[in-house]
C-alpha cells in the first residue's frame, strides 16, 4: 500500500488591498511544501459555493494561484497528488490584508474506506470499493475478510452462519473470488461460516458488485479480490503473534533488498486443547497458510509468487471411538505473476493452479472429489492520447473429478446426522464417479475512450472458447462515465456474463452451503449459465471527506440449475431477475473518525415454468452502519448495525387426514386401517406458495473496544468484541417437526445469540 | 445538483419503496376428507376436518397428542351416490377409551364390491367429489382357516382381486394366556371340548413393507416370532387408497387433502408350533 507522505502544505493567501470587499476581489497567493519550503506546481484550489467546492484556480510553474471572488467569507481547500488536503477559512477585510496564513495538515492512520478511482481515472462503477484492513480489526467475524464485506451495499447479509458471498442476486458459486487475482473455488471453512483468509495476512479486499471489466469472465456475480499483506518495512521484520478464542495465528514478513515475503498460518486449536485437558477430543479443526513474495527484478520488472493452502478436519466418528478416520476437505491455491512497466505499456503474466477437494475413506465410504483449475493468462495494457487499451489472452484447463460411495452403515451420515442420498445435493445418488475436462481459450479487449474531459467511453468485449460445449461465447461491456461536476460523476454499464460450471448446493433450509459442493460443468451450450446486466448510478464528493455513491441496477440470469426438493429431483433451470437500488455513504475524518451507511433495496424474482416468488436470500430492505471511532491515543469504539427485512419462506398448512409418514403403524394403533373402522388418518403439513411469507426482519447490533500498548520496539493490541450486543433472537429459518401422533410443530431456527470474543496480538 | 436534492430523491425512493413484506399468503380454507369404504364394515364412516390457517403464530396453539376433533366440520354436507341412489350421510358421535370420534354415517349405505361409489361434500360453498372403484371380493385360498401349520414357513396363497391396485398382508398375533377350569395353563393348541377364557389380550401388528408387492398369489414368509395363534388379514386396496399410503396428500378426490378409497379383506387363523406359552 502506498504510504501517504507526512508532509503539509503551507497556503499562502496575499490578499490584494486596492479592491473593496464589496466588490469583486482577487485572492491570489502561493502553495508551498511544509518540509522544505518547496513550490508545488499542480496543486488545486477549491471555493466553496452554494454548489459545493468547486475548482477555482491550480497553480501554476511559481506554485502561485489567483482567484476573483464576490464573497466576504471564503472557504478555500488545497489538494495535491502525495500531500494531504487542507482547508481555509476567512473573512475579507482590511484588517487582514497581507496576511499570510498557514495551515498545518495532520495525518491520519487506521480503517478507511478509499475510493479507488478519482474523477480523472476510468470508473467503472462507483460501488467499486477497496477496503482496507488493519490490525485493529482482528476479532472474531472481524477479522474475516469475506464477512466485512457483508457490510456493504450490494451484499447480501444471509444469516451469521455464513459469510459465503450473495450480490445482488448472484449466489456465491456466481461470485469470483479470488486471491492475488487467482480464483478460489470455494474459500470458505464449514460451508460458509468462515472464509480461509486470516485478516492478519490480508492487506485489502477489493470489491465491485458486477464484473464490469471484459477483463474477467466466467461468472455472473460481483467480484471479489484479496490482497495479501506484507507489512514490511525495508531490511526489517514484521512479526505477528494472535491468540483468540476461535483461533490462534503467527504471521512473518521481511524485506530484504529487492526480495519481500510473508508467511502467515491460523489454526483452530480446540482440538488441541481438549486432548490435552480431557479424554475426549473435539473432532474438528480448520488451518490456513498463506505464503507470498515478491521480487523487484528491476525499476520495470516485477514477479510475485502466491501460495494458500486452506484444510478443514473432522475427525467422523468420534463418539463411537470406534473409528477416527479424519474427513478432510479444502482448497489448495498457487499463482506466479510476472509484470513489467513501462511508461505507456505494462505487461501483466500469470500461471496459476487451484483446487477444491475433499477426500475421506473407511471401510464402507469413499470420498475422493477434486475440482482443479490451473492455466495461464496474459494481458497487455497500452495509454496513449486519450485512450487506455487492454488486450488479453488466457488458457484454463477445468477438471471436474468425483468418486463417492456410501455404504448403509457410513459412520458420516451418522456423525452429520444426514441421509446417504442426497448427502451431496438434492437426490444425489449413495455411489458416483464422474470425471470431465474442460478447456477453455479466452480473449479479450477493452478500450478507454476520453471523448472529451468529462466524459469516457469503455467498451469491451470477452471471448471465449470452451471445448467442452464446442461453442464461443460473447460477452460484452459498455460503460459510459459522465463527470459532471468536479464532486459529481455519473455512470451507465451494460454488461453481459456466461459461466460454464454450476452447482446444486443451495438448499432452502439449510443455513449455509453444503462443505462440500459438488460443481458440475456445463457440458451443452443451451445450457450455459448467462446474465444480462444493466446498471446506472452516481457518486458524489461532499466536502472533503464524504462519498455518497448511488448505483439501481437490473440483472437477469438465465439457466440457473437447481434440483427439485422431492423425488424424482429433476433439474429445473431458472430465469432469475435481481434489480435494486445500493446507496452508500462513506465519511472518514483523519485518523479519528470512520463511518459507512449502506441501505440496499432488492428484489429477486425467480420464474419456474409458470410460476414467479421471491428467491431465497431476498432482502428487501437492508440497512447497515459501521463506525470506528478513536476515542484516545490508543483506544479505538466499533460500532456496526444491521436491520434488514426478513428473508422469504415457504409457510406450511396443516390438515389432519394424511396416511402415516414412512407407512408405519406402531403398537396399539387403531388408525391401522385393517383394525380401525375409524381410520381418518393423522396430521402432516403441505407446502403452500414457495416462498409467499417472510421471516421476522433481522436487526443486530455489535460493538467493540481495541486498546494498542506501544512498547519499545513492539505493540501489543487487545481487543473486545460482542456480537448481537442485545441478544435479539433474529430467525434464520423455520423447521416443521412431523410425527405420525402429536400436530406438528413450527420450530424457530435462530442466528447466534449474544457472541463475545476477545483476542490479544503481539506484534513486534 | 445539490445535496438537499440528492437527499430528498434518495429519501422518495426509499419511502416509496417501503412495504410490509410479511406473510403475503393469502390464506385459503380447506377440507380434508377420509373415506375408506369397506363392505366388511356394518357402516361406512367418512371425517371430514378443515385445514388450520398458515399464518404462523396459529400452528403452535394444539398441543402435541390432542386429535383432531376440533378441527370436524359438523355442518358439512356429506352424500354417497350409486348406481341411481343417493344416500346422505348424518354426524354421528361416540368415544372410544379417550378418543373423541365423529364422523358421517348412514346405515342404509351398502357397499357392493366390484361397483363405483362416487361422494359429494358441500361446506361453506366448498364443494368436493370424489369416485372409488370397490374391488372384487378377495379369498384366501392356502393355508384353509384354522390350519396347524407344521412350519413357520408356508405359503400364503389368494385369488386376483378386480380393481385392486395392491394387496396388505396383515398378521395378528394375540399374545393370550389359556386357563382351564382349574385355573391351569394349558397347552394352547387349539382342542376340542374345551372352554376357554383368554385375559389381557395384547394385539401386536406386523405390517409388511407392502410397497414392495405386486399382484401375487402365492408368498413365504419366515416368521420369526414363535407364538401361538396368527390371524391373518389380506386386504386388496383400490389405486386410490394406495396412493394414500405411498405419501399422495389427495387421493381419489378433485378438492383439498385426504383419500376417498375401498378395501375388501379376507381373513384366517392359522396355528403354529410353538415351545413356550406366551405370557
Amino acid at each position: 500500500m502506498k504510504k501517504l507522505l507526512l508532509l503539509s502544505i503551507f497556503l499562502i493567501i496575499i490578499l490584494n488591498a486596492s479592491q473593496s470587499p464589496t466588490q469583486q476581489s482577487i485572492v491570489h497567493g502561493r502553495v508551498l511544501s511544509q518540509k522544505n519550503h518547496q513550490i508545488l506546481q499542480g496543486a488545486q484550489i477549491f471555493l466553496y459555493t452554494k454548489n459545493g467546492f468547486q475548482l477555482k484556480a491550480v497553480t501554476d510553474s511559481s506554485g502561485s494561484f489567483q482567484i476573483e471572488t464576490g464573497k466576504q467569507k471564503l472557504k478555500l481547500y488545497a489538494q495535491m497528488a502525495g500531500y494531504e488536503n487542507d482547508t481555509l477559512e476567512l473573512a475579507l477585510s482590511e484588517k487582514n490584508l497581507d496576511q499570510q496564513i498557514v495551515l498545518s495538515l495532520k495525518s491520519y492512520q487506521g480503517k478507511e474506506v478509499v475510493k479507488t478511482a478519482s474523477s480523472k481515472q476510468p470508473i467503472i462503477s462507483p460501488i467499486h470499493k477497496k477496503l482496507k484492513l488493519r490490525s485493529n480489526n482482528s476479532s472474531f467475524f472481524l477479522s474475516d475478510p469475506i464477512r466485512q464485506l457483508s457490510s456493504l451495499s450490494g451484499v447480501t447479509y444471509t444469516n451469521d452462519y455464513s459469510s459465503t458471498l450473495f450480490i445482488r442476486g448472484s449466489s456465491d458459486y456466481q461470485c469470483l473470488v479470488s486471491f492475488n487475482d487467482i480464483p478460489v473455488l470455494f474459500p470458505y471453512h464449514l460451508g460458509g461460516i468462515f472464509s480461509m483468509f486470516s485478516g492478519n495476512a490480508v492487506s485489502s479486499v477489493s470489491f465491485s458488485p458486477g464484473i464490469y471489466s471484459a477483463e474477467y469472465s466466467g461468472y455472473l456475480g460481483g467480484r471479489v479480490n484479496i490482497q495479501p499483506e506484507y507489512h514490511s518495512e525495508k531490511n526489517k521484520y514484521h512479526n505477528k503473534i494472535s491468540l483468540g478464542l476461535l483461533s490462534s495465528s503467527i504471521f512473518h514478513s521481511n524485506k530484504l533488498s529487492n526480495l519481500e515475503y510473508y508467511l502467515s498460518y491460523r489454526r483452530t486449536y480446540f482440538d488441541l486443547l481438549t486432548e490435552m485437558i480431557s479424554s475426549v477430543t473435539f473432532p474438528y479443526y480448520f488451518g490456513d497458510f498463506q505464503s507470498g513474495f515478491t521480487y523487484k527484478i528491476s525499476k520495470n520488472q516485477n514477479i510475485e509468487g502466491s501460495i494458500l493452502h486452506s484444510q478443514d478436519s473432522w475427525k467422523i466418528g468420534y463418539l463411537k471411538k470406534d473409528n477416527t478416520n479424519d474427513l478432510n476437505w479444502g482448497n489448495g491455491v498457487f499463482g506466479l505473476n510476472h509484470d513489467f512497466n513501462k511508461n505507456h505499456y505494462s505487461i501483466n503474466s500469470q500461471i496459476f493452479y487451484t483446487e477444491k477437494f475433499s477426500n475421506y475413506k473407511e471401510d464402507s465410504t469413499l470420498i475422493d472429489n477434486h475440482t482443479i483449475q490451473y492455466g495461464l493468462k496474459s494481458m497487455f495494457k497500452y495509454k496513449f492520447k486519450n485512450v487506455i487499451l487492454k488486450v488479453g489472452y488466457s488458457y484454463t484447463s477445468n477438471k471436474y473429478s468425483y468418486n463417492w460411495e456410501f455404504q448403509n452403515n457410513s459412520s458420516i451420515a451418522d456423525t452429520i446426522d444426514e441421509s446417504i442420498n442426497g448427502f451431496f445435493y438434492p437426490g444425489s445418488p449413495s455411489i458416483f464417479e464422474r470425471k470431465k475436462i474442460a478447456l477453455k481459450h479466452e480473449a479479450f479487449i477493452q478500450t478507454t475512450y476520453f471523448i472529451r474531459d468529462n466524459i469516457k467511453l469503455t467498451p469491451g468485449v470477452n471471448l471465449s472458447y470452451n471445448f467442452l460445449i464446442n461453442n464461443w461465447c460473447v460477452s460484452p461491456r459498455l460503460n459510459l462515465t459522465y463527470e459532471l461536476t468536479e464532486q459529481l460523476n455519473l455512470f451507465s454499464t451494460v454488461a453481459r456474463h456466461h459461466q460454464y460450471f454450476y452447482t446444486f448446493n443451495q438448499w432452502e433450509s439449510k443455513p449455509v452451503s453444503f462443505p462440500f459442493p459438488v460443481f458440475f460443468p456445463v457440458e451443452n451450450y443451451d445450457n450455459v449459465l448467462s446474465s444480462n446486466y444493466f446498471s446506472l448510478g452516481g457518486e458524489w464528493s461532499y466536502f472533503k471527506n464524504i462519498l455518497i455513491s448511488m448505483e439501481s441496477y437490473f440483472k437477469k440470469m438465465k439457466n440457473i440449475p437447481k434440483k427439485e426438493e422431492e423425488p424424482p429431483y429433476k433439474i429445473i433451470r431458472n430465469i432469475k431477475y435481481a434489480y435494486g437500488m445500493d446507496l452508500s455513504l462513506d465519511y472518514s475524518r483523519q485518523k479519528k473518525f470512520n463511518l459507512n451507511l449502506a441501505y440496499s433495496l432488492s428484489y429477486l424474482k425467480l420464474k419456474e415454468e409458470n410460476r414467479i416468488y421471491p428467491g431465497d436470500n431476498e432482502r428487501r430492505h437492508s440497512l447497515k452502519l459501521n463506525l470506528n471511532t478513536k476515542i484516545s491515543k490508543s483506544w479505538w469504539f466499533k460500532l456496526k448495525g444491521l436491520y434488514m427485512s426478513g428473508t422469504p419462506y415457504t409457510p406450511r398448512l396443516k390438515y389432519y387426514g394424511s396416511a402415516p409418514v414412512n407407512n408405519k403403524w406402531n403398537n396399539n394403533d387403531w388408525s391401522d386401517p385393517v383394525l380401525s373402522p375409524n381410520y381418518s388418518g393423522l396430521w402432516n403439513v403441505d407446502k403452500l406458495d414457495k416462498n409467499s411469507a417472510r421471516i421476522e426482519p433481522y436487526f443486530r447490533l455489535d460493538c467493540g473496544i481495541t486498546k494498542k500498548w506501544t512498547l519499545s520496539d513492539s505493540k501489543i493490541i487487545g481487543e473486545i468484541y460482542i456480537l448481537n450486543l442485545v441478544h435479539n433472537k433474529n430467525p434464520r429459518a423455520y423447521g416443521y417437526s412431523i410425527s405420525n401422533h402429536s400436530t406438528p410443530q413450527k420450530e424457530k431456527r435462530l442466528n447466534l445469540p449474544i457472541v463475545p470474543s476477545i483476542e490479544v496480538s503481539y506484534e513486534f | 445538483m445539490n445535496f438537499n436534492k440528492w437527499i430528498l430523491f434518495s429519501f422518495l425512493l426509499v419511502l416509496f419503496s417501503c412495504e410490509t413484506v410479511v406473510d403475503s399468503q393469502q390464506y385459503t380454507q380447506k377440507i380434508s376428507t377420509v373415506c375408506i369404504l369397506r363392505p366388511y364394515l356394518e357402516n361406512q364412516r367418512v371425517f371430514v376436518y378443515e385445514t388450520t390457517k398458515s399464518i404462523p403464530d396459529s400452528l403452535t396453539n394444539i398441543s402435541p397428542g390432542k386429535s383432531a376433533a376440533p378441527y370436524f366440520l359438523e355442518s358439512a354436507q356429506v352424500k354417497i351416490l350409486y348406481h341411481n341412489s343417493i344416500i346422505p350421510l348424518h354426524l354421528q358421535k361416540d368415544s372410544y377409551r379417550t378418543q373423541e370420534n365423529r364422523y358421517f354415517t348412514n346405515q342404509n349405505l351398502k357397499i357392493d364390491k366390484g361397483n363405483k361409489y362416487y361422494i359429494e361434500i358441500k361446506y361453506d360453498g366448498i364443494k368436493i367429489s370424489g369416485q372409488t372403484n370397490i374391488p372384487e371380493q378377495i379369498n384366501i385360498s392356502h393355508p384353509a382357516d384354522s390350519t396347524i401349520l407344521d412350519s413357520k414357513i408356508f405359503n400364503l396363497k389368494w385369488n386376483k382381486s378386480i380393481g385392486a391396485k395392491k394387496y396388505l398382508i396383515h398378521t395378528i398375533q394375540p399374545a393370550v394366556i389359556f386357563i382351564d377350569n382349574q385355573g391351569n395353563k394349558v397347552d394352547t393348541f387349539r382342542q376340542s371340548g374345551s372352554e376357554y377364557k383368554t385375559n389381557m389380550p395384547k394385539i401386536q401388528l406386523n405390517t409388511l413393507d407392502f410397497s414392495k408387492l405386486n399382484i401375487y398369489n402365492e408368498s413365504q414368509f419366515d416368521y420369526l416370532n414363535d407364538t401361538l395363534k396368527y390371524q391373518i388379514k389380506v386386504m386388496a386396496i383400490d389405486s386410490n387408497l394406495y396412493n394414500h399410503f405411498k405419501g399422495a396428500k389427495r387421493a381419489g378426490l378433485n378438492n383439498g387433502y385426504g383419500v376417498f378409497g375401498s378395501a375388501v379383506m379376507d381373513s384366517i387363523d392359522v396355528y403354529l408350533p410353538k415351545n413356550e406359552l406366551i405370557q
